[in-house]
């Protein structure tokens, strides 16, 4: 027993995922570079129009960066904004700037082809959706922190992964390494680690195990159950 | 406290983990149409989640938020800070093990520093003096010697491990200058370790449980990719990124076990 006592508890792994790794674990999208305090009341077409400037620099650190940007100002921006206000900001910056369907398909795994295209679909928007009011939930604050891109690196797959840092006042700094892929020209955000922790195999590993003891409706339930939650704050 | 509750033998102990741990090594080879199944006691793993998750919640949680009201935040941290620099003695050793004798010399120093001007441990004085703290522990000094990683295992009180990280609790256990003194100080101390913890840990255990929708698989998940990264000093090769999305859409999930 004693042993047991002296032994960090079960619950010692929870540092990292305090640090940002689920924060981020949800496919993000680059936006556009607004400033801080300015209400971005055309986001959708903001997101748009700051995806197609990101990918025609031909730059993925440039896609990071704008996404960066504009998280930094919700958070500034947070008391102000309220939890509706920003899911509005971020959630066109989710479904325009990541590669959702790409996304999809790694994580529901071999139970994507079971999907019809308009299930597809469902699926798509709802993560996006669940995605969103995530990043809505707990970026809620603004305590002095800041990204910084660390280093990139070429794949031998062609994808292009760049390392940042979020850096904290008085905390340690998180590692959040983005992997990026290039479509019809443009960078494309399509997974994060957050110190050493990747958001997909996280979910791909969590969706399976819920299809599996409550099928696939089971899981869009427990979606939907955790919006509602992220929603009224319980 | 009663005889039923005082530590096994040290030598007993270690020899338990250990065959625990080469047991369930060999169970972590079993395959699953070829690939590797790291997970194959999930049913039992599932059960003391269950019960940690029950303990946690009835008992640590509500015992920590009382403790949060009557303990400022800093004190917590001195009091973490303590425990912290007290656990390190097995990072030093770890360090060495693995042949990272620059390191090792930073680690002991900082362990040195901390004891003396940080009075004790309550003040972490090492780090502004750029004294780097580290993580490390048999089990990445094992997979530095080459040793597999075995099943993954969810154990009652103390958590998720691979069956190479196991023989860590002894580790931990031997290097802990705690673990020499009188019991009757032992055991209130150690409770008071626990519940710092747990109450610092307050807000990212909610996070969980909003963000996750089978905690079981997000904490193996997270667990597993987070000892990788450990292993890898915080470095892991780049090429681990693309694998995922290399998979067929056919293949089950597979878990980076390392």
């Amino acid at each position: 027993m004693n042993m047991i006592l002296l032994r960090r508890p079960f619950y010692a792994l929870l540092p990292l995922l305090l640090s940002g790794a689920v924060q981020l674990s949800i496919p993000a999208y680059a936006g556009e570079t607004d400033v801080a305090g300015k209400t971005d009341t055309a986001g959708e077409t903001a997101g748009t129009e700051a995806t197609d400037r990101a990918g025609a620099m031909g730059d993925p650190g440039m896609t990071v960066a704008v996404f960066h940007k504009k998280l930094l100002g919700v958070m500034q921006r947070a008391g102000e904004l309220g939890y509706q206000g920003r899911y509005r900001e971020l959630e066109p910056y989710i479904s325009n700037c990541f590669d959702i369907a790409l996304i999809t398909d790694i994580i529901l795994g071999r139970y994507r082809n079971r999907l019809d295209e308009v299930q597809k679909t469902e699926f798509n928007n709802l993560f996006s959706r669940f995605s969103a009011a995530t990043y809505a939930s707990r970026f809620d604050g603004y305590g002095g922190e800041e990204f910084l891109e660390t280093s990139r690196e070429a794949t031998r797959r062609g994808r292009m992964l760049i390392r940042t840092e979020l850096r904290r006042p008085g905390d340690d700094a998180v590692s959040l390494d983005y992997l990026l892929h290039e479509k019809q020209g443009k960078w494309y955000i399509i997974s994060v680690s957050a110190d050493g922790v990747n958001d997909l195999s996280l979910k791909r590993a969590e969706y399976a195990a819920v299809i599996k003891e409550k099928g696939y409706n089971g899981l869009l339930n427990e979606i939907l159950f955790k919006i509602e939650q992220m929603e009224t704050g319980n | 406290m009663n005889n039923r509750h005082k530590p096994n033998s040290p030598v007993s102990l270690l020899a338990v983990l250990l065959a625990v741990a080469l047991l369930t090594g060999c169970a972590g080879t079993q395959t699953i149409d070829g690939e590797v199944n790291p997970d194959p006691y999930e049913e039992n793993n599932r059960s003391f989640y269950k019960f940690n998750d029950a303990l946690d919640r009835h008992i640590m949680t509500p015992v920590a938020k009382k403790y949060v009201k009557v303990t400022p935040e800093p004190v917590r941290d001195g009091i973490a800070n303590f425990f912290d620099n007290l656990e390190y003695l097995n990072v030093i050793l770890h360090s060495f093990l693995q042949g990272k004798l620059g390191q090792g010399i930073n680690d002991l120093t900082r362990f040195v520093v901390n004891s003396t001007l940080g009075l004790g441990g309550l003040m972490d004085v090492a780090t502004d003096m750029g004294l780097e703290e580290h993580d490390e522990d048999l089990g990445q000094t094992l997979a530095v010697w080459g040793v597999k990683p075995g099943a993954y295992l969810y154990i009652p009180f103390l958590g998720p491990y691979t069956a190479r990280n196991s023989p860590d609790v002894a580790s931990s256990y031997f290097t802990n200058p705690f673990t020499y003194i009188a019991t009757l100080y032992l055991l209130p101390v150690s409770v008071l370790n626990m519940v710092n913890d747990r109450a610092n840990l307050l807000e990212a255990s909610e996070f969980v449980n909003e963000a996750s929708i089978d905690p079981y698989s997000f904490t193996r998940e997270a667990y597993l990719q987070q000892r990788r990264y450990l292993i890898h000093d915080g470095n892991p090769p780049s090429e681990g990124y693309d694998d995922i999305f290399d998979l067929g859409l056919e293949e089950e999930p597979k878990l980076v076990i390392e």
